[in-house]
């Protein structure tokens, strides 16, 4: 019927009109009876709707029903069904009807979730207001989408507390909304909090001490510059990144095989301690292989993808997985929406999703040698022995098999303590033997040829003696085609696809005079382009994340149309813009510690009375499981400083390798490798280390873009009773004992050992009592204050007595489990 | 971000808290935080334990008996199912319908059919109901697992428990919410079946260890008595006090109750794990031998302690009854290790009283093929290959009407001939026994209101109508 009707308003204008002026006269009432919301924005409520869940399919690409609803004339005059809305008419408004058919077949969206009531609400109220706003839409009009620009620094009343720019942005806010940024942290607090975010280890007492007491104006920024320029920082930022690129020491799946890779975990560190540019660091990640000059180091940076898990079985979900990182971490995009159709919000086609399927699925990893000349001469020199020894073998086999028939000739003779079946085939007449006997009969003699055994031993000592060859994963071009996968089943080979960007991005470049298509280097290259802005928002926000807990843009790892534009978007374009123009992460990392709202108090009353998003307090973070470790070993002075290397394995509880489907190793550690930071423990993707799965470690199944602070009952037992924390414990007792002779100044030294700080009234009170209590526990049974000491008793004798010694073990055990030790604050 | 849109009012605790089993409130302190959530509905169950079957059993040997497949054993599978059947690992061009060698019968009053190999299980038919017409998607395991366990067939999802948790909480106070147990083989996608996806980690299943310690770290340090270890869990707790005197962070008062929590576990866990307390013929109801070795029908057993303890959900998992070959030697011995124990959990709780509040499900991540598969290797026997379309679980307690048998397969038990039962069918089903709705219980992440059953998944009534 409505259909008729629109005919009418564009055919016989002068009826039209007067159906119009009744239709506004009954808007009119309408709205009066119905109080619609006046306030309805078409580019703030209507089309969000639109884009999540109308341009899918009525769009440039698409056109379902020569509909439109990107472009204002399409929506008036409508596809093959008419006028998808009639301003200032909702209720005969084509859009409407279509949203709230009852009739599945013809409801929009199709296939899909209904609108919600408020949704339709919205568009309702929008149409009797008269459709104001409707504009011609481009689909990359999203915030995220746009090109950076640098904003300009906004005036603030408060001229004093802003450090630098970062501050204007968060102060003009706070002073818009009327609220006030929390003081600043104590000077104890700043370097804890400063050296755990920067290197991941706790300051030491002198460190604390000197700053505290430091005269001058710039000793925060001297104590930046320290820690910056310090190599631990490559270790702590570079496990951020670990979880990124899914870094495991083994290949995940049910069969979980060993595979090396470390070279690239140590690459990872080295660049960011070196501050490699980050759009090389970048580049050299996706690309390193096809760089003109290529090295052994770029190549190795391709490890980054080679992470993934692989069964060869599943092959493409290997390569399904390099996209959906990509988009996770480098673009802030849910690209694995589009694996088995168009993507249901973000302009992203399932052609799209396999053309940058196509710039991996074109490389595999494998293993490059990267041995020491030393190491690969010594394998080579082993290798030829191996080698000569093999041709002595086939020589004596060649010279069984020209005699087999005397042989058996001689053996017929005696036959005494030979198998009964060989037996039988050494009297079966020479022309009966078939194949499979004379083979038979073969190995019987090279069994008995006690030169072979000789050369068989010698081989395999050579074997065994062999040092293993020093390798790590990179990419190189195999070259393969790709196909689209339909319905995103592999099995289900669609049209043929061939690499491309997707095109609501900026164009992606490449050279067209080397290569027919771009490749993975133009693909980085193009991701950390300028004109594409999507990799340095979310970088910016990424780390912004890290360094005050919560991020500008929630969720971190979806910049899609769907998540709204965040209250901060001038501060995330300025770090975004600062990241593009320095070109570095660790000028960033400076720029964010150095203002004051990095160097806000985390106390929760300022976190209670701050708004979501404003950023006017810090946070305090329970310590990632590696920092846990390191801080416990850190401060019982047992922590091993050595950067890099092969993984190694610290002590684990039995059990944790059982019922795997294929097996897997765990030899303990011996000496300094025990004590090594957590980032370099052995990671089985199957069964890592217990203390990983319980403290959030990453699940190295795909990208881990942010972890889980999870706090609880079994991390307790942990913190308690593990042996690392144990041993800390003893070690520090050790070291608080040695440090001072009367328990005040003890007590003292703990505090200061474990938290940096002077101990207060209440809490000497505490200690002391459970001093007092311990020490009595311990007197009646000295073997078990012995154990309790461990395998830590101080050097000197008659320093203390052994009960004293383990109730000072048990206030040790004490500090470390404290939630102010374990808490970056 | 974590909204959550859901019911829950944001308590002294926090998100981070929801679902803790919160020693304090048994002390009398923060008795608002133990107190069990809303439900959306009157729920018929408290408790779930989920005897999870890793590998898929195979239900045309156990308990849906098709004579017509045995009449028909050695003929060629019709070309109509070989055009769409989309097998794991047969690759024969004409594979051949098998029969089953084990004889079927009628059981209890309700007159169910069980196979020789189940005998226990046929014991308790009128307890327990079947359900012939499961579905599942995915005939890999790993991500088959998955789907049953997360509803979602890649990794990264809340699993079952931990849905549970965040929509009820727990009512222990001595041990965590939601516990694992596991023997024989592993699930292949391991911890991801009991994870906590993106919900609060609060919510993770916690794993009984099936080999090494039971529970880690539940044994104090050598050298430390229990009286010296609760004096240093105590010191620990009153600095943390001291702590939140001065900064009032709901993390804190989490991390003390955290303490407690776990000090009652270091008496709780081995107490729980203890079997002394029980007796010789409820030992010998599970067909335990060995109190101290690790099996199913140690776990079984456990289970119905922990259910004792108010612990919410309990998952077991057991491994393996994959058998692409020698089924007919590999499937009677995975009978003879479960069927008892699985069926004495059954009485178990029914006679203790547990089992109305407890919802009992039995079955795998699918189920097994009525065509023979062959063995590469010549002269190894026949086996069964994969199943998603049809195969069959079984449900007891929890407000479950007992004594049914739910859907019909077609003659040669290939494809549902009444209503699937698709794998969010199940969940939904659960959610709405434990008084949940699954289109209700959602968790806001990545700018997107998830649930456990995704946009699917039906009630299945039928389940507790008599």
């Amino acid at each position: 019927m409505w259909q008729g009707m629109s005919c009418r308003l564009h055919l016989h204008s002068l009826r039209g009109t007067i159906i119009r002026f009744t239709l506004l006269l009954c808007a009119f009432l309408c709205n009066t009876h119905a109080g619609y919301a006046v306030d309805v924005s078409f580019d703030e409520d209507v089309l969000p709707i639109l884009q999540a869940k109308c341009f899918r399919c009525h769009n440039q690409q698409r056109a379902e029903g020569n509909l439109r609803l990107d472009l204002k004339a399409s929506v008036l005059q409508g596809g093959d069904s008419g006028p998808a809305l009639i301003a200032s008419n909702a209720e005969d408004s084509l859009i409407l009807h279509r949203i709230q058919a009852s009739d599945a077949s013809i409801r929009m969206p199709l296939d899909a979730a209904r609108l919600s009531a408020q949704e339709i609400k919205t568009l309702r109220s929008w149409i009797e207001l008269g459709a104001p706003g409707l504009r011609d839409v481009d689909q990359t009009d999203h915030w995220a989408f746009t090109r950076i620009s640098r904003p300009a620094l906004p005036d603030v009343k408060n001229t004093d507390w802003a450090q630098n720019a970062i501050d204007r942005f968060v102060l003009s806010m706070a002073e818009r909304e009327g609220v006030i940024p929390a003081p600043a942290a104590s000077r104890r607090t700043l370097i804890r909090r400063l050296t755990f975010d920067l290197l991941g280890v706790p300051p030491s007492m002198e460190e604390v001490a000197a700053f505290e007491s430091a005269d001058g104006i710039h000793v925060y920024e001297q104590l930046v510059e320290r820690l910056l320029s310090d190599p631990r920082f490559g270790e702590r930022w570079g496990r951020h990144w670990l979880d990124l690129a899914r870094y495991a020491d083994s290949s995940g799946y049910e069969a979980d095989r060993p595979r090396k890779i470390w070279h690239y975990r140590d690459w990872v560190i080295d660049a960011l301690n070196q501050d490699q540019p980050v759009s090389e660091f970048v580049i050299e990640q996706f690309g390193g292989d096809l760089l003109p000059q290529a090295t052994d180091e770029s190549r190795v940076a391709t490890g980054f993808h080679c992470n993934a898990m692989l069964d060869p079985g599943v092959r493409h979900e290997a390569v399904l997985d390099r996209v959906n990182v990509t988009g996770s971490v480098f673009l802030g995009l849910t690209l694995g929406c589009a694996q088995c159709h168009d993507h249901k919000t973000d302009p992203v086609t399932q052609k799209e999703y396999y053309q940058l399927y196509a710039f991996f699925n074109g490389a595999s990893a494998y293993p490059l040698d990267l041995s020491s000349a030393e190491l690969k001469e010594q394998r080579q020199k082993l290798n030829d022995q191996i080698t000569e020894i093999n041709q002595q073998i086939t020589a004596i086999d060649q010279q069984i098999k020209d005699e087999l028939n005397r042989l058996v000739e001689q053996q017929v003779q005696d036959l005494s303590g030979v198998a009964e079946g060989v037996v039988k085939l050494l009297q079966m007449p020479a022309d009966q033997r078939g194949e499979p006997e004379i083979a038979q009969l073969e190995v019987f003699f090279q069994g008995q040829n006690e030169d072979r055994k000789k050369l068989v031993s010698k081989q395999s000592d050579l074997q065994n003696s062999m040092p293993e060859a020093d390798t790590s994963l990179v990419f190189a071009q195999d070259n393969r085609a790709t196909h689209l996968f339909v319905r995103g089943d592999h099995r289900q080979l669609g049209e043929k696809v061939v690499t491309a960007g997707p095109a609501f991005l900026p164009l992606l470049e490449w050279d067209n005079q080397s290569n027919e298509r771009p490749t993975r280097l133009d693909l980085g290259r193009w991701i950390v382009s300028h004109e594409n802005p999507l990799f340095a928002r979310v970088t910016a926000n990424r780390i912004w994340m890290r360094l005050m807990g919560n991020a500008i843009v929630e969720p971190e790892n979806d910049f899609g149309v769907q998540t709204a534009r965040p209250s901060h978007l001038e501060l995330l374009d300025y770090l975004a813009s600062t990241l593009q123009k320095e070109d570095s992460f660790k000028q960033l990392i400076r720029e964010i510690v150095l203002s004051a709202t990095y160097q806000q108090s985390s106390h929760y009353q300022y976190l209670q009375a701050d708004k979501e998003g404003l950023f006017l307090s810090q946070r305090r973070l329970r310590l990632e499981v590696e920092t846990l470790r390191d801080n416990a070993l850190s401060v019982a002075g047992l922590l091993e400083g050595q950067i890099g290397g092969p993984s190694v394995f610290p002590a684990q509880p039995d059990g944790i390798l059982d019922f795997r489907a294929t097996p897997a190793t765990w030899v303990e550690s011996t000496g300094a490798n025990r004590y090594r930071r957590g980032m370099y423990t052995y990671i089985w993707r199957l069964t890592p280390h217990p203390m990983m799965t319980l403290f959030d470690g990453p699940e190295m199944t795909t990208a881990c873009t942010r972890r889980n602070r999870s706090n609880i009952a079994v991390q307790s037992l942990a913190l308690l009773n593990d042996p690392v924390f144990v041993e800390s414990a003893q070690a520090l007792a050790r070291r608080i004992v040695e440090s001072a002779p009367t328990p005040q100044q003890r007590i003292e030294a703990l505090f200061q050992f474990t938290l940096n700080r002077q101990p207060q009234e209440q809490e000497v009170s505490v200690i002391e009592g459970l001093l007092r209590h311990q020490t009595e526990l311990f007197s009646k049974d000295v073997a078990l204050a012995q154990l309790a000491i461990g395998k830590y008793p101080v050097t000197t004798p008659n320093l203390i007595t052994h009960p004293e010694h383990a109730a000072w073990v048990a206030v040790c055990r004490t500090m470390m489990n404290l939630d102010e030790f374990i808490m970056r604050e | 971000m974590n909204n959550r849109r859901y019911f829950f009012r944001q308590n002294a605790l926090g998100v981070a808290s929801l679902a803790l089993p919160t020693m304090l409130a048994s002390e009398g302190h923060c008795a608002e935080a133990a107190t069990n959530r809303q439900t959306h509905h009157a729920p018929t169950a408290k408790n779930v334990i989920f005897m999870c079957q890793i590998g898929a059993p195979s239900q045309v040997d156990l308990f849906d008996p098709k004579p017509v497949l045995n009449q028909r054993d050695g003929e060629a599978l019709p070309q109509s199912y070989l055009d769409r059947v989309d097998f794991a690992q047969i690759k024969e061009a004409q594979p051949k319908l098998m029969g089953t060698p084990y004889k079927f019968e009628r059981h209890g009053e309700s007159g169910q059919w069980v196979s020789e190999l189940m005998p226990h299980t046929a014991g308790i038919v009128d307890h327990i109901s079947f359900v012939h017409t499961c579905q599942a998607e995915d005939p890999n395991h790993m991500f088959g697992e998955l789907h049953m366990n997360t509803g979602w067939r890649r990794f990264g999802r809340p699993s079952l428990g931990s849905w549970v948790l965040y929509g009820l909480g727990s009512e222990s106070k001595n041990l965590p919410g939601f516990m694992v147990l596991r023997s024989g083989m592993h699930p292949r996608s391991k911890g991801a079946n009991y994870g906590a996806g993106f919900l609060p980690g609060t919510m993770q299943g916690t794993p009984i260890q099936s080999n090494g310690p039971a529970i880690l770290n539940l044994a104090s340090p050598a050298g430390f008595s229990r009286q010296s270890q609760l004096a240093t869990v105590e010191a620990v707790n009153q600095l943390n006090r001291l702590r939140a005197s001065d900064n009032p962070d709901p993390d804190i008062e989490t991390r003390i109750a955290n303490y407690e929590l776990a000090f009652k576990m270091q008496a709780s866990a081995p107490e729980l794990l203890n079997l002394s307390s029980e007796s010789q013929e409820t030992l010998d109801l599970y067909g335990i031998t060995d109190p101290n070795q690790p099996t199913y029908a140690r776990n079984c057993l456990l289970a119905r302690r922990l259910v004792e303890r108010g612990v919410r959900f309990v998952q077991l998992f057991h491994g393996d009854w994959d058998h692409h070959t020698s089924i007919y030697q590999r499937l009677p011995n995975e009978c003879r290790t479960t069927d008892q124990a699985s069926a004495a959990l059954v009485q178990d709780l029914h006679r203790q009283g547990l089992l109305e509040d407890t919802l009992v499900i039995w079955g795998g991540e699918f189920g097994r093929s009525s065509v023979a598969q062959k063995s590469m290797k010549p002269g190894e026997p026949v086996g069964r290959d994969h199943h998603v379309d049809s195969f069959t679980m079984w449900f007891a307690g929890g407000g479950v009407s007992p004594g049914k048998s739910i859907g019909e397969t077609d003659e040669i038990g290939f494809d549902a001939v009444t209503d699937s039962w698709h794998i969010h069918d199940l969940h939904a089903t659960m959610l709405h026994a434990l008084g949940l709705d699954h289109k209700r219980l959602t968790y806001r992440h990545e700018g997107r209101d998830y649930r456990l059953t995704d946009v699917h998944g039906n009630v299945k009534t039928e389940l507790f109508e008599a």
